[in-house]
């Protein structure tokens, strides 16, 4: 509180660069682990397991080669494609639903709203035992399509939130405009309302990537061998009963990373959104 | 081009407002008609139930005899600007002509001719590929126009067209759209809150309050002989002196007395007032520009002292206190009144025949 | 005067015709929702349903089962060790959430300042929670390795001698609460902006103490993304299962279970299906409960926080 107001803000503008230093620090804090595997990952395999732990060294792309030799390439071949799968089929389910809820008046539409909304919050552990006995009843145990399904679940339910918000902001003299130069309910959906939230979709579709790309206890529980996923081989292909090669497991580990970071990017105008299911904006 | 008719169209929102009483129109072919009313009166809602995009809950919309109540927008051939234009940031301007046109499944010659042909028409031709963030607000109000003429309509429907646009501008394209009206000699209805668009604009206007139609009229009629204190209140800026007034019978004629003054009635007024056999209790209504500066009068005549000198180019508008309380308004010419000061107190004649009565319990004019 | 209208009688009377898109109208809005119903309904309440029937039995490896009432809910009710896991993951629940809720909070009151740069290292921040909980684990378990962990030699350089995270119980906790934290004190992070946002330019009037600021400014804008932070954190802390399953095992012994850890030991490392079926019935009770307190104390804080916003803007 000082007493010349001028004095105070040139002090005051000044003063606001010492934010960059705890600005700095917690963004370390948050880094370090990041930093940390991958420098594993680039670690010669005699000093991986150094004690005390080794900071400088020379790095090499030997764990990274075992990495692309051992099944591990196999596993994101199917994450890739059970999340490409997913992605496309639940956002496909959740444009429609969402533009019904969002233009259409129905009885109970808070209820059924709300509904899908909590399917997201449900727990993997409350369908794992069901679901195993269901692929069987199929005969879908281990396959790309059971896995699609049950993922499906979890996105469309965020889907649907995060793409009627998109939908609500559309003016409605949009859509009116169209009904009158002759576009049916159709047409109106698919060449007027569908365009303006690519946006949207897009979030939509990188936000179900990423979350099946992710997604362990179900893959764990429900592939065998054809279909399993990238972070189940995380658990079985670098760890075996002669021990672990923690090089390799960093290495596959930061493999994974990658691409969820991109992802991360190409969203960050929309990250809040599609963290908080569209509550926020 | 045809004869729009709304046949007693009621309008009742589910929480049961009703938007919309009874409202009886024919527009005639090749008419120009406005809405005018404040907000919430229920014009732009008949301009939409007229669209297709809300459901009368009761009444008939004919066009040329059909009635077409249960039609879906697009099957009325119909057109319509909206308030805000409805452009899609996405397409282009030749994207939103081609759209009515794809939708009649028209043949891609004919299509690419009638879009030459109404870009020409709206001077837009070298703007076909851009879109709308690339238009100022004139070419986005003409793409939208040119999108609803494009398929040649039986009736064009415009919705508060011009509020998005500057005063210069909107004086610019509210002359365009008469003279476009007119060459193309289209039904047309349009709905503004805008009085002097409506006056300048309209072959017929309607004027709307609380939902209820209040005067269907020519520019010059609504002007002239409002039909009730709303419309004359609404209309004329500034809009029409009024002050409560008491009728006194007297021989042949009458007079009517306010708190301050009395004005003398001719023969017919009088006649009118015993004719309306209300309980005398009136609302005396003078226009600015009908009153006259004077000398100042003796006891009960009407004048004041004035209070504010407004200038308007070459018009003066001064208020002047006739009563305590109750200021009036005149328009005069400068010419006339070269020495009015603020301060002054003057005297005021009403022209001839220009005094209007209404009852002061219903509003609805005597005389 | 006014031309009157109406009177008007149309040339040939007939009623409405119906419009072509009569029944596209009518059947829309259930067409767009439909999909979704039914694939819901399939794969969340039918699997729901299925679950409660199976916990309602006794299967044997052979796959034969043998109805034995609520004898699994009995059997878990009185089972001492399933009350302990219970209370461990609310208790780490419990800690994970404040922790997450203090530690986003402060990271969001500097990340909101308007500096050059800092948007670079927001999205730093952000990654975290992007990340597969399961990777984050595996992080955590090679930082904290007792043998080679980097964390491990930062303890013993700091003088704490070598600690054994994952042999101590309370280290064992405190590394899973850690691994949790880590990954989505973002979260908050990101929610608390948004909120700080809202209310940039009140606060920076800088009238009155600091303090008085933020109590009677900020925070009323931000117990909406407070409360949104708290309801999804709580909800996904209880159910926990990765940093569990690769941290600590469960160990020492089962002391560090969580509920989802245990219903998969059971139901499929123990194949005692019906079991684990009940125990995941629990837990989708107790989540369903603690969801509904959550929301039900956001919808009140919701109106609060309005009024108090209004009332902040008076001052």
């Amino acid at each position: 509180m000082s007493a010349a107001i001028p004095a105070n803000q040139v002090k005051h503008r000044g003063r606001r660069f010492v934010w960059y230093l705890p600005a700095i620090l917690i963004t370390a804090v948050f880094a370090f682990p990041l930093y940390w595997i991958g420098s594993m990952a680039f670690k010669p395999a005699r000093i991986v397991q150094n004690y005390p732990p080794s900071f400088r060294f020379s790095p090499t792309l030997d764990n990274f080669r075992q990495v692309f030799d051992s099944t591990y390439p196999d596993a994101m071949r199917n994450s890739l494609i059970i999340a490409v799968g997913t992605a496309v089929f639940s956002v496909f389910c959740a444009t429609l639903t969402a533009y019904g809820l969002s233009r259409h008046n129905f009885r109970r539409k808070d209820n059924l709203l709300f509904w899908i909304l909590s399917l997201r919050m449900l727990p993997a552990v409350a369908v794992i035992v069901p679901y195993s006995r269901m692929v069987r009843w199929f005969d879908l145990q281990d396959t790309y399509a059971a896995m699609i399904l049950v993922y499906s679940i979890f996105n469309i339910s965020f889907s649907v939130w995060l793409l009627k918000g998109f939908f609500d902001e559309i003016p409605k003299e949009m859509e009116e405009a169209a009904r009158i130069d002759g576009y049916g309910p159709w047409k109106v959906f698919t060449d007027v309302a569908v365009p303006l939230v690519i946006p949207g979709i897009a979030t939509a579709l990188v936000f179900s990537i990423i979350f099946s790309i992710n997604e362990f206890l179900l893959a764990f529980v429900l592939t065998q061998r054809e279909a399993v996923t990238a972070p189940v081989a995380l658990t079985n292909v670098f760890i075996t009963t002669f021990g672990v090669n923690w090089g390799g497991l960093s290495a596959a580990a930061m493999v994974l990373v990658a691409p969820v970071i991109v992802f991360a990017v190409l969203v960050r105008n929309h990250l809040l959104r599609g963290m908080s299911f569209g509550q926020l904006d | 081009m045809a004869t729009l008719v709304l046949d007693q169209l009621d309008l009742t929102y589910p929480d049961g407002t009703r938007a919309v009483k009874s409202v009886d129109l024919t527009v005639e072919e090749g008419e120009f008609c406005v809405f005018l009313g404040p907000s919430g009166c229920g014009k732009t809602s008949t301009l939409r139930m007229i669209a297709g995009l809300e459901h009368p809950t009761g009444g008939e919309i004919r066009i040329d005899g059909r009635v077409i109540n249960k039609l879906y927008p697009g099957e009325r051939e119909i057109a319509m600007v909206f308030q805000h234009y409805a452009l899609y940031p996405n397409k282009t301007v030749r994207d939103h002509f081609e759209m009515p046109l794809k939708a009649l499944r028209m043949p891609k010659e004919e299509r690419n001719r009638r879009i030459a042909e109404t870009a020409e028409l709206l001077h837009m031709t070298e703007l076909l590929n851009a879109k709308p963030r690339q238009l100022s607000g004139g070419q986005a109000q003409r793409t939208a126009i040119g999108r609803a003429l494009i398929r040649r309509p039986k009736l064009f429907l415009l919705d508060e067209p011009l509020t998005s646009l500057d005063a210069k501008l909107r004086l610019e394209t509210r002359t365009a759209l008469k003279r476009l009206q007119e060459d193309l000699q289209i039904t047309t209805v349009y709905v503004t809150h805008d009085q002097e668009e409506a006056l300048s604009l309209a072959d017929k206007i309607m004027v709307m309050h609380d939902g209820e139609i209040q005067q269907i009229a020519t520019s010059y009629e609504l002007y002239a002989n409002p039909v009730n204190l709303f419309v004359a209140g609404f209309i004329g800026t500034p809009p029409m002196n009024t002050v409560p007034a008491d009728f006194v019978s007297e021989r042949r004629d009458g007079i009517v007395r306010a708190e301050a003054f009395d004005l003398h009635l001719t023969e017919q007024a009088a006649h009118a007032v015993q004719a309306a056999a209300g309980d005398g209790r009136l609302v005396a209504g003078v226009r600015p520009e009908d009153l006259i500066v004077t000398e100042p009068g003796g006891e009960r005549e009407l004048g004041g002292r004035v209070t504010v000198i407004e200038q308007q180019g070459d018009e003066w508008i001064a208020s002047i206190d006739v009563a305590p309380g109750t200021i009036w308004k005149v328009r005069t010419p400068r010419l006339d009144t070269d020495e009015l000061q603020t301060g002054q107190r003057v005297g005021l004649r009403i022209r001839p025949g220009r005094l209007r009565l209404f009852d002061a319990i219903s509003g609805a004019a005597v005389y | 005067m006014s031309s009157s209208a109406g009177s008007f009688p149309p040339d040939n009377p007939q009623s409405s015709p119906e419009s072509r898109y009569a029944g596209q109208l009518r059947a829309f809005p259930w067409l767009l929702v439909a999909p979704t119903v039914i694939l819901l309904i399939a794969l969340t309440i039918f699997p729901l349903i299925y679950s409660l029937y199976m916990s309602l039995h006794n299967f044997t490896l052979g796959g034969a089962k043998t109805w034995i009432g609520l004898d699994n809910y009995r059997d878990l009710l009185s089972d001492r060790s399933f009350w302990r896991k219970t209370w461990f993951t609310l208790q780490i629940t419990i800690f994970a959430v404040a922790i997450e809720l203090v530690l986003g909070l402060l990271c969001a009151l500097v990340l909101n300042k308007r500096l050059r740069g800092l948007g670079l290292l927001r999205m730093i921040v952000y990654i975290p929670m992007m990340l597969s909980p399961l990777v984050v684990a595996y992080f955590w378990r090679i930082m904290l390795d007792g043998s080679f962990g980097v964390f491990t030699w930062f303890a013993q350089e700091l003088g704490f001698g070598k600690p054994q995270w994952t042999v101590d119980l309370t280290l064992a906790k405190a590394s899973i609460v850690a691994t949790d934290v880590w990954q989505w004190t973002p979260f908050v992070t990101l929610l608390m902006l948004a909120g700080l946002q809202a209310v940039h330019e009140a606060a920076e009037l800088d009238k009155g103490t600091r303090w008085m600021t933020f109590r009677s400014i900020t925070l009323p804008y931000l117990m909406t993304p407070i409360l949104i932070a708290v309801l999804f954190r709580t909800i996904d802390t209880f159910k926990l299962f990765e940093a569990v399953y690769i941290i600590t095992q469960g160990g020492p012994g089962d002391l560090t279970e969580t509920l989802s850890l245990m219903a998969y030991t059971v139901g499929f490392e123990q194949s005692r299906i019906g079991m684990g079926a009940a125990i995941s019935w629990f837990v989708v009770v107790v989540i369903n409960v603690l969801a509904t307190l959550l929301i039900m104390l956001m919808a009140r804080s919701r109106r609060e926080s309005v009024m108090m916003a209004e009332v902040g803007d008076d001052e």
